[in-house]
């Protein structure tokens, strides 16, 4: 059962698994931590940008576009995807609930999700969408007798790096700086003269195109349909209920392990795939309530 | 005590009144309003008085329904009233062993505990398709209550649908019910937790036990409103323990006003009459116009209003009456 | 030259009315001691001047100008600072991070500018160069306390307002406060300096205001 081959599957399939849901934890807890909002409707822009890619690669194909054009395309649709909503969502819609009991927060960003979810529906259909070439076009690796999907390991590569530039800008630029101040205190930033309005829609857009590229990496990977979004929504409560509420580096942690957790389940008991993350996020409320690491909040 | 016999007695009649010349498929509707209050009551219980809002209320629903799903399939009990008792108790005991692991969390902990029992019941669910017959469901016939009604047919007088009576009917008794536990010392003790948590304790109170009891009442509820279910529509599929159903739950409590019974008996009907037409005519996008109008509503609300919006909308058309 | 004119200003935080009707004014250059028992209102006061709370009734005039309405980022653009009574460093930053952050933000700083400020109030409190690169959640309370006032004064505003700054302090840490505090003077910062102290503040104060329960009391000026 353990053969080499088999280790270096659980090994990638971990990486794998770990990187979407970091790239979703993450920029939740970036909202979270600095916002001090959870907002259940995030789990939407995985949809999101994943859409839009379907938009942008079935365009630039159109347009007769080499098919090495279509993973510019996949970043750009993220990137877009991400920037718009970020400016859009948070000052119409967040910035008027901030002051809310969390009653209506929780509402309010639940309403967003249905929303969300049938927009995607009213631009792209109710049908399921399909982009293969990029995922096709890398072929496959051979690993030891296992052919992989040279895709997967674009994914990976593109996604790690993705988390590794934001944990980068957030512990070393001034920005950055500003923006984790104003996530500690916010009001003593206030008080240093930080325009905490404009820093509140830096970071919810830093978190949604985290997550907007996340979909457009998986794009390729799925058959998209509609409302597919909806289990990796509550997986990623789960995750940044384990890591610490804000914790940036939690989430990743969390995701680290929630993915480890599945691999291995769904090879020795696949039923419970799902249900093991659930199982330990109930694991780790019991034995420790505020996450593996103090967050934010 | 006799305004509460009164006051459920009026409902009563209307309902059979109602029964009496609403079509079958309008009795349809309001009997899934009715079961879909009585889990919102268990949650106006968690939430309104408890402060604890429960995301996983769709699970002990599910279980109800599902007990009586497999009963019927593994043990072929053809007495309704079996089935309905035992699906009520499997699901009390079941919210029972929850209550105790997520009583001692508060807010977004307990909040992600019942989000993630809902998510594993429906796991369950999915999963183990050979038993439960994953996402095609299970079909329930309509067997017979105190071996003489089919749980669903056109029996009775005019044109009540029997589903329809035996709903009716089991929700005005735990209507009765739960108006007595609503002015229960247990209700006071939970608003005393709700507020001032150490203060309750050094009256006395331990929030723990309260919670405990609280949650157990809510999840007796949402199973009678499972096992009910499973009665009425003939057939159930894991999606009623996905997160989302749980969400419509807790949804439908606070637009009723989150602590008045009668505000989500009427939310509900709102919400699941208003859900049937726009699927009707909007198909797609029926989510779309409840969450916009949601939105809207909340947005429109004056700013630093404490307390619930929609409670001052329905709660105080309500309220009046009580 | 009047630098900062408090008029007839009240201040409710909820529903309760804490600063009733409240005026002074500072001069430029000038050192303020703001006295009075602890839940007088000294730090409702200086909060408000911040921008930190609004004013529900009266207004402030600083440099001639009614800043009432203006947010706190505007203040503090325009040469108001502030050094909070319980610290409020940023934990996970280290103490120079924490005290550069007002420079990061104000954006307009050239990077020599900086250098210089940064010099100078590491003379103020030359013992912060010994841990300056410790993460502020490493450091005493008393250490944290010079770093608060190190940030309110970084900027070289025009205006600085210090929550109790000798509490904590050690006593030598805390005269060489007050000297610095005249030697800022001389670079034309004004002073607000709100103490339970009197003795304290005393030393260098060109004018005492008594506050108490939220209303001026007396405005005096000091030898």
């Amino acid at each position: 059962m353990l053969e080499i081959t088999s280790l270096i599957v659980i090994f990638l399939n971990t990486l794998i698994y770990t990187v979407i849901l970091a790239l979703i934890s993450v920029g939740l807890n970036m909202v979270l931590g600095v916002l001090k909002i959870l907002n259940l409707s995030h789990g939407v822009l995985l949809a999101i940008g994943a859409y839009l890619s379907v938009t942008f690669v079935r365009s630039f194909l159109s347009f007769g576009l080499p098919i090495y054009t279509t993973y510019i395309a996949l970043g750009l649709a993220g990137i877009i995807a991400g920037i718009f909503m970020g400016f859009t969502v948070e000052p119409i819609i967040l910035r008027r609930i901030y002051e809310r009991v969390e009653i209506q927060q929780l509402l309010a960003t639940f309403a967003l999700m249905l929303i969300l979810e049938d927009v995607i529906k009213l631009i792209w259909g109710p049908q399921s969408l399909v982009i293969a070439e990029p995922y096709l076009y890398l072929g496959n690796l051979n690993i030891g007798g296992i052919s992989y999907p040279l895709y997967y390991v674009f994914l990976m590569v593109v996604g790690y790096f993705i988390l590794l530039i934001t944990y980068i800008f957030l512990n070393t630029t001034k920005i950055g700086r500003i923006i984790r101040s104003t996530a500690f205190d916010r009001e003593i930033s206030l008080a240093l003269g930080v325009d905490v309005k404009r820093v509140y829609t830096y970071a919810f857009t830093i978190g949604a195109t985290l997550t907007t590229l996340g979909g457009s990496l998986i794009a390729p990977t799925l058959s998209l349909q509609p409302g597919f979004s909806s289990e990796y929504i509550v997986l990623s409560f789960a995750v940044v209920v384990v890591g610490g509420l804000g914790d940036i580096k939690g989430a990743f942690i969390a995701s680290l392990v929630m993915a480890l957790a599945r691999t291995i389940t769904v090879m020795v008991f696949p039923e419970l795939e799902l249900a093991i993350i659930f199982i330990i996020m109930l694991l780790v409320l019991q034995l420790r309530p505020e996450g593996l690491f103090k967050g934010g909040r | 005590m006799v305004k509460t016999a009164y006051k459920c007695l009026i409902i009563y009649a209307c309902l059979l009144l109602f029964g009496f010349f609403a079509t079958r498929h309008l009795q349809y509707l309001l009997s899934l309003s009715l079961l879909y209050s009585l889990v919102a009551i268990g949650l106006v219980i968690l939430i309104g008085y408890g402060g604890l809002v429960s995301f996983g209320q769709g699970a002990f629903y599910a279980i109800g329904a599902y007990s009586v799903g497999l009963l019927l399939k593994y043990y072929g009990f053809q007495n309704a009233e079996i089935l309905l008792v035992l699906g009520v108790l499997i699901t009390t005991l079941i919210s029972f062993l929850i209550g105790l692991l997520a009583a001692r969390t508060r807010k977004l902990a307990f909040a992600m505990i019942t989000v993630a029992f809902s998510m594993i019941i429906y796991t369950l669910l999915v999963k183990f398709y050979h038993i439960t017959g994953g996402t095609d469901g299970l079909r329930i016939p309509a067997v017979k209550l105190f071996g003489i009604l089919p749980v669903r047919g056109r029996d009775l007088f005019m044109s009540m649908s029997n589903e329809y009576f035996i709903i009716i009917t089991i929700f005005t008794i735990i209507l009765y019910i739960t108006e007595h536990v609503i002015n229960s010392p247990l209700s006071y003790a939970l608003r005393a937790v709700k507020d001032a948590e150490l203060k309750a304790v050094s009256l006395g109170i331990s929030p723990t036990r309260v919670y405990i009891l609280a949650f157990t009442y809510a999840g007796f509820l949402a199973g009678i409103a499972g096992t009910l279910y499973a009665f009425l529509n003939a057939h159930i599929d894991p999606l009623i323990a996905f997160w989302t159903t749980s969400g419509e739950f807790v949804f439908i409590t606070i637009l009723g006003g989150i602590t008045s019974i009668y505000g989500v008996f009427l939310a509900s009907i709102l919400y699941l009459f208003l859900k049937t037409y726009l699927i009707v005519y909007t198909a797609y996008y029926w989510q779309f116009v409840i969450g916009f109008v949601i939105l809207l509503l909340i947005l429109l609300a004056p700013k630093g209003l404490s307390g619930i919006i929609f409670k001052v909308y329905i709660g105080r058309k309500v309220f009046r009456k009580s | 030259m009047v630098l900062l004119d408090i008029v007839n200003v009240d201040v409710y935080i909820g529903n309760v009315h804490i600063l009733r009707k409240i005026s002074f004014n500072i001069e430029k250059g000038e050192v303020l001691g703001l006295i009075g028992p602890n839940g007088a209102g000294k730090t409702t006061t200086l909060k408000t001047i911040i921008g930190l709370l609004p004013l529900r009734a009266g207004k402030i005039v600083f440099e001639g100008e009614d800043i009432s309405r203006l947010p706190a980022r505007n203040r503090v653009g325009k040469g108001i600072t502030y050094s909070p009574e319980d610290r409020r460093l940023i934990a996970d930053l280290t103490v120079e991070e924490n005290i550069l952050l007002p420079c990061w933000v104000s954006g307009s700083m050239t990077k020599s500018m900086i250098e210089k400020n940064l010099e100078i109030v590491y003379k103020i409190f030359p013992e912060i160069k010994e841990f300056k690169d410790r993460k502020a959640k490493l450091i005493s309370g008393g250490q944290q306390k010079m770093v608060s006032i190190a940030r309110a004064l970084v900027l070289m505003p025009k205006l600085v307002l210090l929550d109790e700054p000798s509490e904590g302090l050690a006593p030598i840490v805390a005269n060489r406060l007050l000297r610095s505090i005249e030697a800022m003077k001389l670079l034309g910062i004004t002073t607000i300096i709100a103490e339970s102290n009197l003795r304290y503040v005393k030393q260098i104060a060109d004018k005492i205001v008594r506050i108490e329960r939220g209303e001026i009391k007396e405005v005096v000026k000091n030898a």
